[in-house]
């Protein structure tokens, strides 16, 4: 197969498996602890989900997949790099402290990795039997050749849709509504992106904290979006 | 040039002293530490676990102040860690002229336990003032058969007075590692950071100053039946509370989270849970010890 640009659009279109998902991620239950009905509330969460959220360590571990992707093609440091990769992996998916959540990237992981082998790009190196969502995320864009930043910021792009379609599902929005709400997005996720690409691991930390906890309690109400 | 920060570091290296007398084995320590560090009075409780109360003697830290923090226990261990008051941390942005932009404190924490052994480390609160910088990291390695439970209190300014922690920054880092020769297999990370951002989100803290964290790491082959009976009762727990309060569910173990504002009432539900770990893992019920957690002279 042969590789293009447009590949990218692909990963993020709505009809593929991994579009087609559509978790609230904790969404639904955050609204209803709070009582929120009104759209600024979702574009608040997804704003500082972006700034302050658990999101930007999965952001910023794409990149370090695609760098160790991009050393072992270069045949650079074997061993100790697919160390890395179990490592990391495994790392990123301890960091998602409720089961809902892991299954979730674990599900959409798997569902990517085989999108990725029919497109003829099947995963070389070794797995753990469960993998997270930004090392299939950036298996995805290392084989169809998409930048890092393009990586991050389809990453970003691709979550906030998901989390705008969730929430038509579970407040009256609108769909034009929703689609400004995507466009007003558009600036801060170039803008995380970029900041996200300048730092290390060790320094991007969460303070979404009240979101976190609603992830956990989600398995308490009862809905048909968090597993679709 | 004058060195203006604090450098203290405690080591402890727990082990099981099968000689003495009686039936249980009694948990005894080795350890060297320097000051502001300073260790309480040791007991054990009839399980023959060491409880030991640390004290930090400075009463509390200030920009540039690093604590090192090393505790090894040796096989079938069991240890009770905690401090004897709450952790102060002083603010640091907009203090000094020549740092207007203040500089953190530390702490490193290195935890290692070995085969069938189990250490509790609840330590008191950390109350950061208004603009304090405190940076806080831990890693712990966990062999297959042992266990660890974690609690970390926050209150972000003295805000029954109505202090907010303003510039100020808590940062935690929280690594646990089961032993594993081939790579890295993480049990459970966590990277916190709490600031005026996080205070006001919605989605953050919503203006609740006290945010805690309980963290059971269990052994490796830990029934699971027995451990969905325990998140069954912590729920109940939960339900009998207004404040807010989650658990998820770890690979091996779980993780609860508290958000209120209160310390009080966190140290109250996370002794209800402590308790409950206690029981399902076998293990003798906690007992009042003077010191944290049980230094409220409240009915649990």
């Amino acid at each position: 197969m042969s590789k293009s640009h447009l590949l990218k659009y692909l990963l993020i279109s709505p009809n593929l498996p991994v579009g087609g998902f559509c978790y609230s991620e904790g969404l639904e239950c955050y609204l209803h602890t709070k009582d929120l009905k009104d759209s600024n509330s979702v574009k608040e969460l997804i704003i500082s989900e972006l700034k302050i959220g658990q999101i930007r360590l999965d952001a910023r571990l794409l990149c370090d997949f695609f760098d160790i992707f991009n050393e072992l093609n270069d045949g650079k440091n074997l061993k100790s790099n697919l160390q890395k990769l179990l490592s990391l992996d495994k790392w990123i998916l301890s960091s998602k402290d409720s089961l809902e959540l892991r299954e979730q990237q674990i599900q959409m992981a798997k569902s990517l990795f085989d999108l990725t082998k029919e497109f003829g790009f099947e995963y070389l190196y070794k797995k753990n039997k469960k993998n997270s969502w930004p090392l299939s995320w950036s298996w995805a864009c290392y084989c169809f050749e998409i930048t890092k930043l393009e990586m991050v910021e389809n990453f970003f792009f691709s979550w906030s849709a998901n989390q705008l379609s969730a929430a038509l599902r579970i407040i009256p929005i609108g769909s034009t509504k929703a689609q400004l709400i995507q466009r007003d997005l558009l600036a801060i996720i170039s803008k995380v992106s970029k900041e996200i690409m300048d730092k290390e691991i060790d320094d991007i930390y969460f303070g979404n904290v009240g979101l976190a906890m609603a992830q956990q309690n989600h398995n308490e109400l009862y809905t048909k979006l968090f597993r679709n | 040039m004058i060195k203006t920060s604090w450098e203290g570091n405690c080591f402890l290296n727990f082990f099981n002293n099968k000689t003495s007398l009686g039936n249980v084995n009694k948990t005894i320590f080795k350890s060297k530490s320097t000051s502001p560090y300073k260790l309480l009075k040791s007991t054990n409780d009839q399980e023959g676990r060491c409880i030991l109360p640390v004290l930090h003697t400075a009463g509390g830290l200030v920009g540039g102040d690093l604590l090192v923090f090393e505790v090894n226990l040796e096989k079938n261990s069991k240890v009770l860690l905690t401090t004897s008051s709450a952790q102060k941390v002083y603010g640091s942005v907009g203090i000094s002229k020549i740092n207007p932009k203040g500089t953190f404190s530390r702490q490193k924490s290195l935890i290692k336990i070995l085969d069938n052994s189990h250490l509790e480390y609840l330590p008191q609160e950390t109350i950061i003032f208004a603009n304090g910088l405190y940076d806080q990291k831990f890693k712990v390695y966990i062999s297959e058969t042992s266990s660890f439970l974690f609690t970390d209190l926050i209150r972000l300014g003295r805000s029954s007075s109505g202090e907010s922690i303003e510039s100020g920054v808590f940062r935690s880092k929280l690594e646990i590692i089961r032993n594993n020769d081939l790579y890295d297999d993480w049990e459970y990370v966590d990277q916190i950071e709490l600031s005026k951002a996080s205070y006001v989100a919605k989605s953050g803290m919503d203006y609740m100053p006290v945010f805690g964290s309980l963290i059971w790491i269990c052994e490796k082959d830990f029934s699971k039946s027995k451990r969905n009976n325990l998140v069954a009762n912590i729920k109940k727990i939960f339900e009998e509370t207004d404040n807010n309060l989650s658990i998820g569910i770890l690979e091996n173990g779980f993780s609860v989270r508290f958000l209120g504002s209160s310390s009080q009432d966190a140290r109250k539900c996370f002794f209800c849970i402590w308790k409950q770990i206690r029981s399902v893992c076998g293990f003798c019920e906690p007992k009042y010890q003077g010191v944290w957690p049980l230094q409220d002279s409240m009915n649990y």
